[in-house]
């Protein structure tokens, strides 16, 4: 389920003689070969350092080597731990410090000693103590491979039992148990000391619970004391409420009585009062009958009077409103008339404004007309002016064609004049004749000439030809064969040659002189031939010029027509030389635009006139406008009046009418006036009798009203009486019923019986603060009962535990061999079964008390005991090797060991089982590291490290 | 939502020995098939989410045949829409810090969310979301699945971190390749108090490593085991669970594996005739099967000689069909008492059970002698009576209860 741990790479950096190494591991056998003191060992001693801590004796820091004058050493591991993960653990050592650190693949730390080492040990798998473990089992180092089993049992003793540390158990028990029972019973004695305090207490506190009694009893019993009491204060308190009231209800019926007597004396005299008014009513009501006829008739004419007013109002209001009628119509009449007048003086507005219209359209139509005839003057200027322009046009075309024909004629006359000069007046054809004659001579000359060279030629020829037959001859060979000739040999050459020689250069010589003469003449021959072509030069030119002059003039001729064709239109241009053609055709123009210039002034003049004309003709027609409104303003108002006219007319109509029917009310207002008048006297005569009957009637009226008062009053009255007298007896009878001393003596006996309760309420209140203070007492006697009982309790445990860890330590002291010998029977179980499966054989290995070992074989049919001394040295390795095998199964999980110089000291057998049986034993090992200086283990090897010391410093590489 | 939980697949194994072996072939195949009945289960119960709780691959290193096939099978989970989480165990997880694994490999291929959670400079821990390329938390159909992958001596940090980091309130599925045992006996395990920290904070604890099954009530941590042999001496269930969260019913299901079939002798005289007598009955009464592993473990008492040569036997009982044969001697008892253990770690305890009045507790001494050496080592006197002084207590309360 999980990878076995195994180290992949180790750096060193300054540690003994590795200034810095990095050294890669693979799983499998690991040989670290080299000589001795190639720093082979120290490899394994960093480690051991790195993760056990393990190191020799001496100070950490005799392991740094100061090259460079580094004053630390650096120790990396990378490993891959049991768990399967990677971990790197991590040494810096500094003389006077080390630090210990293991990072994890996710780069977690650790660091303090006690943290890294449990945490390595289970990285590594160890159990046990992991620097024994370590050094004694995962490492087997130099010879202690077999020597272990062959020292002296003493020491074998102290090896094994170290390794197995079977002196723990009694280490733990003299120390740690043994502190633990003083600490125990430190305790006890410190918890007896704090029970004698607590007895002490609870015997102080033991009689508490009787004086709780005790106290309550008598609480009681002041208790119903004091309810007796307050019985006799509550009937005490009832009787001399029964007095105060009835007092209180004496004092009540005497104020009843008071009121009553004041209220009879109000009913007497309001009774007197009420008999006076009955009497003077009786007198008025005698006088109202006496007068009674005239009050009647009074009363009549006061109604008729009434009436006549009413209708006397109504007259005046006829009258008056028939006066306004007449008004009114006079007013209406006025306002026909002066509608009328109105209208008259409209109309004459009317006939004003119409002959104003009338002059005004006169006054426009002249103007009209006049702005007629200045528009046919302008149509007739601007036709003159179109005329005038298209003159100008065909005036400017032609002005433009004459220019362009003079030009022409200007260049045509520059062309006749370079023409005519090169035209000669000179008679070419003597001349030529008379060069050619003078050419035929020379050309005779020439040919002379020619003879004569040829000649020459000839005769220079015919010289070389004797000179050379002279050379030859003198040489003895024949000129003519070209051989040697011996007929020639001895002639004398020059006397044969020289005279002909002589001759022809004489000939040559004259026909030189000739040649020279002819040739002085030759040069004017070429002079004459030079001079003909020039001259027929000449005469050709001549010639061409003349054709070209009469081109020219014939030219000239017919633009010279041209023009006088195109002006012929224009003016009579006959006689006119082509520039006062020009000039002329330019004056024209200049005439014409000055027309234009002038029509167009005239225009603008008319346009001018025109436009004031148009202006005159609006102003006079807005004039013309606003007199036709005003006509027509006057006609509305003409209308308006008329229409009054007949609205007053008709109101009049109705005034009229309405007056007629109001008239005959002045008549009949004279008649009331009249009538009235005649009542009032009659009225006047009757007042006085009247006024008597008015009078009474209203005393006499009320006669029935005060005759009830005074019979009601009557009746109240006697009733208060009645009242006055019943409240004369109860006052009697309630006086008797109470006394003053009863109800002072009843207060007295009261305030004592008051006195007398609060006392009792003191004496319980003390009583119950005694009583709480017993109970507290109580309660602090039972809490110290409890701790007293928890206390002892404690002591119970810890007299148990002491008694307990007495017992452990009993048995701490005699574990250790004890161990050792389970630890003994247990190894060598193991190491059989490893020696049967090394060997094949059926052999068991025994490992006794004292650490001795022996090898039981079955021999025949009995058995071999042999002790490990008497085994052969293969057999030895063999057993030890099962051993440790079996060693390192137990105390470490881990597939992992060392093997440091195995083969030291080792004889040739033990050296060769040692090779046989070691990879066989580990061969399901994960990794073995092998430090060696032989090459016993060479080809089983994984991975060969070299080790190699060069001045001082170690090197190592990998074959 | 209804999800399978496998681990301890180890595809790409071979045995021991030589290679090129029908049985190293045939075992070769046996992790693939293995496999392929877990995804067919999976397709045919339609899981929602198929967990791989580490060593899906035996080694770091693929060849190209094993990468293939694991590829293909985790294809057909994908093509039905069947999410596939995983975490590196032991045995797949990447080495060294720059190197990549192949599990993220597959995943980078989309095959596969492979969850790790992410580790600070300073040495702290954090469990971020899935982002589309990694992360340590995938939350599917309101589920949230974290994954811790394999941290050997490390686990409690991790589970330290985590349950800083859950949401109590959700529902929580942690993926760890790890199970609940002593790390210094079998590396990578955790203490049960290291599982602490979780407890009550996830619904389902998917574990992995030990190659049997295991469930842990407490912590809700269920170990399904390797569904084939790993090593031929292994033993104890092996399979898959699938659990449902609607209901929180979790099944366990027998994988599909090679016959394997144990037998034991115990010879009481050792001799080779006593040996082959009791090999004999026991393949009378258990016959080899062809094609399965047969493997016959000798307890032989100390002090014998049995001269067996065990090699020829193996081939004997591979010769009668067996795939492989293993036959193992295992020495027992010195011809001491019998309650005397050949477990080194129980030899303190058997020595301090020989005192009566300490007999009943020599399980909590040997475990304080362990802690007590320590503190002696280390010289410290107050955690030594400290640790006395605890298991005195625990020692008298123990007999309390008892009376």
């Amino acid at each position: 389920m999980v990878t076995e741990m195994y180290v992949k790479r180790i750096r060193l950096e300054n540690f003994r003689s590795h200034v810095e190494t990095s050294i890669e591991f693979s799983r499998g056998l690991n040989l670290i070969l080299g000589a001795n003191g190639a720093g082979k060992s120290s490899i394994l001693q960093a480690l051991g350092f790195a993760f056990v801590g393990l190191k020799e004796d001496g100070s950490h820091g005799d392991f740094i080597i100061n090259f460079n004058n580094a004053n630390f050493a650096n120790i990396r591991v990378d490993f891959v731990a049991s768990d399967g993960l990677e971990y790197s653990v991590i040494r810096k050592i500094d003389p006077r410090k080390t630090s210990w650190e293991v990072i994890s693949q996710t780069n977690r730390k650790w660091r303090g000693q006690n943290e890294v080492l449990s945490l390595l040990q289970s990285l590594l798998s160890i159990r046990g103590e992991p620097k024994k473990v370590y050094k004694r089992i995962i490492t087997a180092s130099q010879n202690d491979m077999t020597s272990a089993f062959l020292d002296s049992p003493s020491e074998r003793k102290a090896f094994f039992n170290d390794l197995f540390n079977t002196k723990i158990y009694k280490e733990i028990s003299s120390k740690e148990m043994k502190k633990y029972v003083e600490v125990v019973a430190s305790k006890m004695s410190e918890i007896n000391g704090g029970l004698n305090i607590l007895e002490k207490q609870i015997e102080e506190l033991l009689t508490t619970p009787q004086e709780i009694l005790r106290s309550k009893e008598e609480l009681k019993e002041i208790k119903e004391k004091l309810s007796e009491v307050e019985k006799t204060e509550i009937e005490r308190k009832r009787k001399l409420n029964l007095l105060r009231k009835n007092r209180e209800l004496h004092l009540q019926l005497s104020e009843k009585k008071n009121s009553i007597f004041e209220k009879i004396q109000g009913l007497e005299s309001a009774l007197k009062e009420n008999q006076k008014r009955l009497e003077s009513a009786q007198t008025a009501k005698k006088i109202c009958e006496k007068s009674r006829p005239q009050y009647e008739k009074f009363e009549l004419l006061e109604g008729e009077s009434k009436e006549i007013e009413k209708e006397q109002t109504v007259a005046e209001d006829d009258v008056k409103k028939l006066g306004d009628l007449e008004k009114e119509l006079i007013e209406v009449k006025n306002a026909i008339e002066r509608a009328k007048s109105e209208i008259l003086h409209e109309n004459e507005n009317v006939e004003k404004y119409k002959e104003a219209i009338h002059a005004l359209d006169d006054k426009i139509d002249n103007k009209k007309r006049m702005l007629k005839n200045l528009e046919e003057e302008k149509t007739k200027k601007l036709i003159e002016k179109d005329e005038i322009s298209e003159k100008l046009k065909s005036a400017q075309a032609l002005s433009k064609a004459v220019q362009k024909i003079s030009d022409s004629l200007s260049k045509i006359n520059g062309r006749i004049e370079i023409v005519s000069k090169r035209i000669k007046n000179v008679d070419f054809l003597r001349e030529i004749e008379k060069l050619n004659c003078e050419l035929e001579f020379f050309e005779k000359k020439e040919k002379e000439l020619e003879t004569f060279k040829e000649k020459k030629v000839e005769l220079r020829e015919k010289l070389n030809t004797l000179e050379n037959s002279k050379g030859s001859l003198k040489n003895g060979m024949c000129p003519i064969l070209q051989e040697k000739c011996l007929n020639i040999k001895g002639k004398d050459a020059s006397e044969y040659f020289d005279e002909k020689i002589k001759k022809l250069k004489g000939e040559i010589f004259s026909l030189d002189a000739q040649i020279s003469t002819l040739q002085k003449e030759s040069g004017k021959l070429q002079d004459l031939k030079s001079k003909i072509s020039k001259v027929e030069f000449e005469k050709e030119e001549s010639e061409k010029g003349k054709q070209v002059l009469q081109k020219l003039l014939h030219e000239k001729e017919r633009m010279i027509n041209e023009l006088k064709l195109s002006l012929k239109n224009l003016i009579d241009a006959t006689d006119l030389k082509p520039l006062d053609v020009r000039e002329y055709v330019n004056s024209y123009l200049r005439d014409l635009s000055g027309k234009i210039q002038k029509n167009a002034a005239e225009v603008k003049s008319i346009e001018f006139q025109m436009s004031d004309l148009r202006k005159d003709v609006i102003s006079l027609e807005k004039e013309k406008k606003a007199h036709s409104d005003e006509i027509e303003n006057c006609e509305v108002k003409i209308k308006n009046y008329e229409h009054q006219v007949d609205e007053l007319s008709a109101k009049m109509v109705i005034l009229k009418s309405q007056i007629t029917s109001f008239l005959p009310a002045r008549e009949k207002l004279e008649k009331l006036k009249r009538r009235y008048f005649e009542l009032s006297n009659a009225m006047s005569q009757l007042k006085l009798s009247h006024d008597e009957y008015m009078k009474n009637i209203s005393i006499a009226k009320n006669i029935d009203e005060i005759r009830k008062k005074v019979e009601d009053t009557a009746n109240e009255l006697k009733n208060a009486k009645v009242a006055f007298e019943n409240a004369l007896i109860q006052i009697e009878k309630i006086s008797n019923s109470y006394s003053e001393e009863e109800i002072s003596f009843l207060e007295k006996e009261l305030t004592s019986l008051n006195s007398k309760k609060n006392e009792l309420s003191n004496r319980i209140g003390s009583l119950s603060e005694r009583i709480k203070s017993l109970e507290s007492d109580l309660e602090k006697l039972r809490r110290a009962k409890g701790k007293s009982r928890n206390l002892k309790e404690n002591l119970e445990l810890l007299e148990k535990k002491k008694r307990l860890a007495e017992e452990i330590r009993k048995m701490l002291d005699v574990m250790g061999p004890e161990m050792a010998s389970r630890y003994r029977n247990f190894i060598a179980i193991r190491a059989t079964e490893k020696y049967r499966s090394l060997t094949k054989k059926v052999d068991i290995v025994k490992w006794n008390d004292d650490y001795d070992v022996h090898l039981i074989s079955p021999v025949n049919n009995s058995l071999s005991d042999r002790h490990f001394s008497l085994l052969s040295g293969g057999e030895q390795m063999i057993v030890a090797l099962a051993i440790r095998a079996a060693l390192a199964e137990t105390f470490s999980s881990t597939r992992f060991a060392v093997f440091d110089e195995p083969t030291v000291n080792l004889d040739e057998e033990r050296r060769h089982s040692l090779s046989e049986y070691l990879p066989k034993l580990f061969e399901n090992m994960e990794q073995i590291l092998v430090v060696t200086h032989d090459e016993t283990f060479r080809e089983m090897a994984e991975k060969v490290i070299n080790v190699k010391k060069e001045n001082g410093v170690t090197t190592v590489n990998f074959l | 939502m209804k999800f399978l939980h496998c681990s301890d697949i180890h595809l790409g194994r071979r045995p021991v020995g030589s290679a090129l072996s029908d049985y190293s072939n045939q075992r070769y195949e046996d992790y693939f098939n293995a496999f392929d009945w877990i995804i067919e289960f999976a397709l045919k119960t339609s899981v929602d989410v198929f967990l791989i709780a580490g060593d899906l691959f035996d080694r770091r290193e693929l060849s190209p045949d094993v990468l293939e096939r694991a590829e293909s099978l985790l294809l057909r989970l994908k093509k039905k829409n069947i999410p596939v989480i995983a975490i590196e165990g032991n045995h797949d997880r990447l080495f060294t810090i720059e190197g990549r694994s192949w599990l993220e490999y597959l995943s980078r291929e989309s095959l596969l969310y492979l969850l790790k959670p992410f580790t600070l400079e300073d040495g702290s821990v954090n469990f971020p979301k899935w982002d589309g390329n990694s992360g340590a938390m995938v939350e599917i159909n309101g589920v949230r699945f974290y994954g811790m992958g394999y941290q050997g001596f490390s686990f409690q940090q991790y589970f330290e971190a985590i349950a800083n980091q859950l949401d109590s309130s959700k529902t929580n599925v942690l993926l760890a390749h790890t199970a609940i045992g002593d790390p210094d006996k079998v590396p990578g395990c955790v203490k049960e108090e290291t599982l602490e920290p979780l407890n009550g904070k996830c619904e389902y604890i998917a574990g992995g490593h030990i190659h049997t099954r295991h469930i842990y009530d407490r912590f809700k941590m269920f170990v399904p085991g390797a569904p084939e042999y790993w090593d031929i001496k292994e033993n104890g269930e092996k399979g898959f669970f699938i659990y449902d969260s609607a209901t929180k019913e979790f099944e366990f299901r027998e994988s599909k594996k090679r016959l394997k079939i144990n037998v034991s002798i115990s010879l009481e005289n050792g001799s080779a005739d006593e040996f082959y007598s009791r090999l004999e009955e026991k393949l009378n009464l258990y016959p080899v099967k062809a094609g399965s592993l047969y493997v016959v473990e000798v307890k032989v008492p100390f002090g014998s000689f049995l001269e067996v040569n065990v090699s020829d036997v193996e081939k004997e009982i591979e010769e009668m069909g067996a795939l492989k044969a293993n036959v193992f001697i295992s020495m027992g008892k010195s011809g001491a008492t019998d309650s005397e253990s050949q477990d080194l770690e129980v030899i303190e305890e058997d020595v301090i059970a020989k005192n009566p009045k300490l007999a009943a507790y020599s399980k909590e001494i040997a475990n304080a002698l362990e802690s007590l050496k320590k503190y002696h080592d280390l010289n410290d006197e107050d955690g030594a009576i400290e640790t006395i002084d605890r298991l005195l207590s625990e020692i008298i309360d123990g007999d309390r209860d008892v009376r």
